[in-house]
């Protein structure tokens, strides 16, 4: 039903990326200056954007759980971060190596780190593209490098003349220096409160528009591992809020629990050894069931930075 | 009439109505806005009817319907609203607003509870969307600003646009898989059925079916969308839209104060639909009793909506010439007078002869084939659509009709005559075909601090 009554956005996948990159990134190069910065900027009176910035109305003890949270998920985004920077490097090793069979079976797995973290890893307008970009993001005479060439020359489609030798290894290497650089700068990305409940919110976001379609893995299929990470990012960001949410909204707090357990239970059904069913191989009724698993939490999740930063 | 997308029979005369009944309060959404669409729109109608050189006859059936509903009606202060309060639901007899949007939900909850909560949602939604407000305590604008507004805000600078909300609940919200669903176990109106496969139905499954159905009406396509889209909203969790269906043009007049549409084979439909006046024929006709069972008892006051999605095949009709559409019919394209004679209003003669010693109106006509006298005396009221849904790939319209009609029993109101219309209407054989198909209980309305279908659930 999205697909029928909200036709997805005009714009590329880039461009959306890059609107949401803004705001990140104005608000990491602010965050030195929040308490001024942002509150100067903000258009409306009295929002507060984040635990060091609440209302002074607020009471410490709140205060001391929101930024509890914040170091948890700062702590989470760390460890998935070094994750994939070593997965990348395993990946890379094989598949310069030309041993596909390998870097195939390390493709979806290594990828999972990176959707876990992907609004954060979103906000380097730089970087995403390079990491990222799929084909059909490409503008005409952009170099194409990151891990969806490397799926397309893994999974090639019937007529794909593979890469040579001499690009695998130039792709392989510019793929660990970005996630390289990328590990680096998200160490100093400052989250607060606010991103953390908007970060949940654009993670399932990005299942409802890339992943629930098919649209992110065209070639490998692997769209439910990519699924699976989002949800689990979003869960995390949940889980670091939570103690807060449930002081303010306890309602909600409970809703999202059930909601994400219930979404969690949808795509367990495809579970398969490791990993999952290819996309391609769900009916439409099963892609159906997940979609409306997705909605049924983007609702509430949409209100969860509202009701925490209010 | 009746089973048939297209064109009255019935035969029932112009002034057949009862004018006086038409402010009775089984009726609360009649005809009280169709006096003010006559100050508003019913005089360029007359205007432009004159101008297409209408025979003096049809101008004035239409002056003596308007001055009697003038003189019955009572003045509504705000006519842009149609009260969502009433014994029956809106969106039935009131005259046909311009606009669609019709939607099937899928309810995915098993939860007895969470439904009936998502039923006072809607109900408070539908509530405020009716009366030209948006949905929720805080609307699209005036909520916390790091929140989604409440409302979604494509309807802020509009008004209510005369839109109604009618629900409806498909076979499925009772069972599923040969099992009782909410409690509901003898609870399915025995007039509820699973409808039969008609010869020639090509139906799709995401085109057929559903749980709920909402029907939104309004003149304005932005407010039937914005309700169906925010209802969808509140129901995430809870339901799931099955299909959904636009419909850019009335093809049935529902008050006599309305003048008669064209559907897209360009002929007058529903000349002798059913009309808000006829209070005595809907009692028999539309609305539904309260069956033979204490379980069934929650649908007195309610009515039966069938909808199928009807696609024509518009390419091939616009190269058939015009004497044959015309036979096909069994009207005159201009006019839409019977071929037997006389006016628009004129009751259709199927006996009479031409010098070729062949009936005037064809034996394969539609409005013989679909005319009460050969179905029983049975009639329907209909409230149907254009529609258009872009093109097929081949280079032809996905276009047709998105036919609704409310009955008190598709039993005998509609599957005698959609059978029969299947098998022998040669403008249903190659002209049309059946893509999308739903039934759904309609039950009666919403009194003021109840909620949808309060009866199916006490």
């Amino acid at each position: 039903m999205p697909s029928n009554l909200m036709p997805k956005t005009a714009l590329p996948k880039t461009a959306s990326r890059f609107r949401k990159t803004l705001a990140l990134v104005a608000a990491a190069t602010a965050a030195p200056l929040a308490l001024t910065g942002c509150m100067a900027s903000s258009p409306t009176p009295g929002a507060s954007t984040g635990s060091v910035q609440v209302s002074p109305a607020v009471d410490a003890d709140l205060r001391d759980v929101l930024d509890t949270g914040t170091r948890q998920y700062s702590a989470y985004v760390k460890d998935q971060t070094d994750q994939l920077v070593t997965g990348t490097k395993a990946f890379a090793e094989a598949y310069a190596a030309g041993d596909a069979a390998k870097a195939r079976g390390l493709y979806a797995a290594t990828r999972m780190h990176w959707e876990r973290i992907e609004p954060v890893a979103e906000s380097f307008a730089d970087l995403d593209p390079k990491l990222d970009a799929r084909e059909a993001d490409l503008e005409p005479g952009q170099e194409w490098t990151g891990w969806h060439r490397a799926e397309k020359d893994l999974f090639p489609p019937a007529g794909f003349a593979p890469l040579m030798a001499a690009e695998r290894t130039a792709l392989a290497t510019q793929l660990v220096a970005d996630t390289e650089d990328l590990a680096q700068r998200t160490g100093s990305v400052e989250l607060s409160t606010d991103k953390i409940g908007n970060g949940a919110k654009e993670l399932l976001d990005e299942v409802a528009t890339g992943k629930v379609t098919g649209e992110e893995e065209i070639w490998s299929h692997t769209d439910l591992w990519d699924f699976q990470a989002n949800v689990d990012g979003a869960r995390t960001a949940f889980e670091s809020l939570k103690p807060a949410l449930q002081r303010r909204d306890p309602a909600l707090a409970e809703a999202l629990e059930v909601k994400f357990a219930a979404l969690q239970d949808g795509l367990k059904k495809h579970t398969k050894g490791d990993g999952f069913t290819y996309y391609n191989e769900l009916s439409q009724s099963e892609v159906q069931q997940l979609a409306a698993l997705v909605d049924a939490l983007g609702e509430p999740l949409a209100k969860l930075t509202s009701a925490v930063v209010q | 009439m009746s089973g048939c997308p297209f064109s009255g029979n019935s035969g029932q005369t112009p002034d057949g109505g009862a004018p006086g009944d038409a402010a009775a309060p089984a009726a609360p959404a009649g005809t009280g806005e169709g006096k003010r669409r006559l100050s508003r729109r019913g005089l360029l109608s007359l205007a432009g009817a004159g101008g297409a050189g209408a025979v003096a006859g049809l101008a004035a059936g239409f002056l003596s319907h308007d001055a009697v509903t003038a003189a019955a009606a009572p003045v509504l202060l705000d006519g842009d609203v149609i009260p969502f309060h009433g014994d029956r639901q809106a969106g039935i007899t009131t005259s046909a607003q311009d606009r669609l949007h019709i939607a099937a939900f899928d309810v995915v909850t098993e939860d007895r509870a969470a439904l009936i909560q998502l039923l006072k949602d809607w109900t408070a939604a539908a509530e405020a969307m009716t009366a030209g407000r948006g949905t929720g305590g805080t609307g699209a604008v005036n909520g916390p600003y790091d929140a989604p507004p409440e409302d979604t805000g494509e309807t802020l600078d509009l008004g209510a646009g005369r839109l109604t909300l009618t629900f409806g609940f498909g076979p499925g919200l009772f069972a599923k898989d040969g099992k009782a669903r909410f409690d509901l176990d003898g609870r399915r109106p025995d007039a509820l059925i699973d409808l039969p496969h008609f010869p020639g139905d090509d139906l799709q499954p995401g085109r057929t079916g559903g749980d709920i159905v909402v029907q939104a009406c309004a003149d304005d396509p932005q407010v039937a969308v914005h309700a169906i889209r925010n209802l969808a909203r509140i129901g995430f969790g809870q339901t799931r839209v099955r299909w959904s269906q636009l419909g850019f043009g009335r093809t049935s007049s529902t008050s006599r104060s309305q003048t008669t549409p064209r559907n897209l084979f360009g002929f007058k439909d529903g000349t002798n639909n059913l009309k808000a006046e006829d209070t005595a024929l809907l009692e028999k006709h539309v609305w539904a009793g309260p069956g033979t069972r204490p379980g069934e008892a929650w649908m007195a006051g309610g009515t039966y909506l069938v909808a199928r999605r009807i696609r024509m095949h518009i390419e091939i009709w616009d190269r058939t010439s015009l004497r044959e559409q015309e036979g096909l019919i069994g009207r005159t394209k201009g006019v839409g007078a019977p071929l037997s004679g006389g006016d628009e209003f004129t009751a259709p003669d199927f006996d009479t002869t031409g010098h070729t010693g062949e009936p005037l109106i064809p034996l394969d006509a539609h409005v013989r084939l679909a005319h009460p006298s050969r179905n029983d005396g049975v009639k329907m009221l209909r409230r149907g659509y254009n529609y258009t849904d872009g093109s097929d790939g081949l280079g032809h319209l996905d276009a047709g009709l998105f036919f609704i009609a409310f009955v008190t029993d598709p039993r005998t109101h509609y599957v005698p005559m959609q059978r029969a219309m299947a098998k022998e209407d040669t403008l249903a054989l190659e002209y049309l075909k059946h893509t999308g198909s739903g039934l759904f209980a309609v039950p009666p309305g919403t009194k003021a601090g109840g909620f949808i279908g309060e009866g199916l659930f006490t």
